[in-house]
C-alpha cells in the first residue's frame, strides 16, 4: 500500500487515540471533584428540630438546635436541647454545644450543660449541672467524667463523674462526693 | 405611721430568721447511689455525716426521705460506727455495727458490740457494752435523756464526781435523766464498793446513789461481801 492510501487510517487513528486520552483525563478531575466535595460540609440547618421514634411508634427523644451541621458523618449542634421520657420523667438537657453520632444514638454536649426532671408524680424534680455530658439513646443512660452539681430535692450534692439511669431514675456519683441537705 | 412600719420591719426580719432556721446536715463519701423512685440516697466509703445533734463515721450510710406513713430515717453500717453528740451537760460517744437514726425524734437505735461513753459533765460517767442500745433525748438542749439496753449480759460502769464506782451486768437496763434511776432486769449482779448483789431486779438512784431491790415472788436475793483478813 502507498503512503497516500495510509495516511486517512493515520489520521484517524491519531484523532480517536487523541479523544480516548481525553475522556480518560476528565473522568479524573471528575473524581477529583467528587472528592473534594465529600470532604466539605455537606449542609446546614437553622433552628433544627428532629423526632425519633422506636419500632413501636414510641417517641425516644426530641432533639432541637438553633443550628445543625453535617461534618464527617457527625453533627454539629449549637444550643442544642435534648429532651427523652422515661416512665413518669421527662428529662430535659440543654448545653452550649453538641455532638451527635449514630443516627443521634450517642450525643457528646459540652458548655454549661444542665439537666432538669419534670414529673407527673409526687417525686421532687432533680437538677445537674455540668461541663459536659454524655447521653446514650440505647442505654437510655447520661454519663460525665466531669465535675458535677446535682440538686435531689433538699439535697445538694457536689461529687466527680456520675452516670444516670434515666429509665429507672437512679444515680451514681463517682468520687469526692460532698453534699448538704436542708430539710425544714 | 412609724408603728406600722417598725411592725413591718420587725415581720420581716421575723420571716428571714424563721427560714434561716431550716437544719441542714452535711455528708462527705467516697460514692453515692440515689435511687430516687424509693427516696433513698446510699453513700459509701469513708463516710462523714453531721448536723446540729451528732457527727457520725461509717463506712456506709443510707437516707430514706420521709413517707405519709414513716419519718426521715438515717441508716448507718460499719466496723464500726461512731457517733459523737454534745449539749451543754453532755458529752456521748457511741459506737456500734450498726445504726438506726431518727433525726427528728432526736432517736437513735444501736446494734452489734455497742458501746456507748456518756459523760454527764461534772456529775460523772456512765460506760455500757451491750448487743442493743435505744436512746433519745427528749429536750432541744438535750437535758433529757432516755436509755434502754439488751445483752447477753449488758455490762455497765457508773463513776461518780468524787471517782466511786458502781458497776455490774444484767440482761435489761433502763436509764431516764429525769428521775436519775437506773433499772436492771434479769440475771443481776450489781457491785458497789466491797459488795455485790444478785437480783432479778434493781433499782439505783444515780444522783442519790442509793440503790433497791424490789421483792420478786419465788426469787432471792444473794450478797456477796469480801472480807479482809487481818
Amino acid at each position: 500500500m502507498t503512503f497516500r492510501r495510509l495516511t486517512p487510517y493515520l489520521l484517524i487513528s491519531l484523532a480517536l487515540a487523541w479523544f480516548l486520552f481525553n475522556i480518560s483525563e476528565k473522568k479524573k478531575s471528575l473524581k477529583q471533584e467528587l472528592v473534594n466535595v465529600k470532604q466539605s460540609a455537606d449542609y446546614s440547618i437553622e433552628q433544627f428540630s428532629v423526632r425519633q421514634f422506636d419500632n413501636q411508634g414510641q417517641l425516644i427523644h426530641s432533639i432541637s438546635a438553633s443550628k445543625a451541621s453535617m461534618e464527617n458523618q457527625e453533627m454539629q449542634l449549637t444550643a442544642p436541647r435534648v429532651k427523652t421520657r422515661s416512665q413518669k420523667t421527662v428529662w430535659d438537657i440543654s448545653a452550649n454545644q453538641a455532638t451527635s453520632t449514630n443516627n443521634h444514638q450517642k450525643i457528646v454536649l459540652t458548655g454549661n450543660v444542665h439537666v432538669t426532671t419534670q414529673n407527673d408524680n409526687s417525686v421532687s424534680p432533680l437538677h445537674l449541672s455540668t461541663n459536659s455530658l454524655n447521653y446514650s439513646s440505647n442505654k437510655k443512660q447520661i454519663s460525665s467524667e466531669s465535675e458535677v452539681l446535682l440538686q435531689d430535692g433538699g439535697m445538694r450534692l457536689n461529687g466527680t463523674g456520675f452516670i444516670v439511669d434515666l429509665l429507672n431514675e437512679n444515680y451514681r456519683l463517682l468520687s469526692n462526693v460532698k453534699g448538704e441537705n436542708r430539710y425544714e | 405611721m412609724s408603728n406600722l412600719s417598725f411592725a413591718t420591719l420587725f415581720c420581716f426580719c421575723l420571716n428571714i430568721s424563721i427560714s434561716f432556721a431550716a437544719s441542714a446536715e452535711k455528708l462527705e463519701a467516697d460514692s453515692s447511689f440515689g435511687q430516687r423512685l424509693e427516696g433513698l440516697i446510699q453513700y459509701q466509703g469513708n463516710v462523714r455525716f453531721s448536723n446540729a445533734d451528732l457527727r457520725l463515721h461509717a463506712d456506709k450510710l443510707t437516707t430514706r426521705k420521709p413517707t405519709n406513713s414513716s419519718a426521715r430515717e438515717i441508716t448507718a453500717s460499719g466496723s464500726p460506727v461512731k457517733i459523737h453528740q454534745s449539749a451543754p451537760d453532755y458529752k456521748l460517744d457511741a459506737q456500734s455495727n450498726y445504726l438506726q437514726y431518727f433525726p427528728e425524734k432526736k432517736q437513735l437505735l444501736t446494734k452489734e458490740k455497742v458501746h456507748i461513753l456518756l459523760d454527764q459533765i461534772g456529775q460523772g460517767t456512765f460506760d455500757i457494752n451491750a448487743s442493743i442500745v435505744e436512746y433519745q433525748f427528749t429536750s432541744e438542749q438535750k437535758k433529757s435523756l432516755l436509755l434502754e439496753a439488751i445483752g447477753s449480759p449488758i455490762t455497765f460502769e457508773i463513776l461518780d464526781s468524787d471517782n466511786n464506782k458502781v458497776s455490774g451486768k444484767a440482761e435489761q437496763l433502763n436509764y431516764s435523766s429525769v428521775t436519775g434511776e437506773l433499772i436492771l432486769e434479769s440475771n443481776i449482779e450489781f457491785k458497789q464498793l466491797d459488795e455485790t448483789f444478785k437480783a432479778d431486779k434493781l433499782i439505783y438512784n444515780v444522783a442519790k446513789k442509793e440503790w433497791r431491790i424490789p421483792a420478786v415472788k419465788d426469787k432471792r436475793i444473794e450478797v456477796i461481801k469480801k472480807t479482809t483478813h487481818e
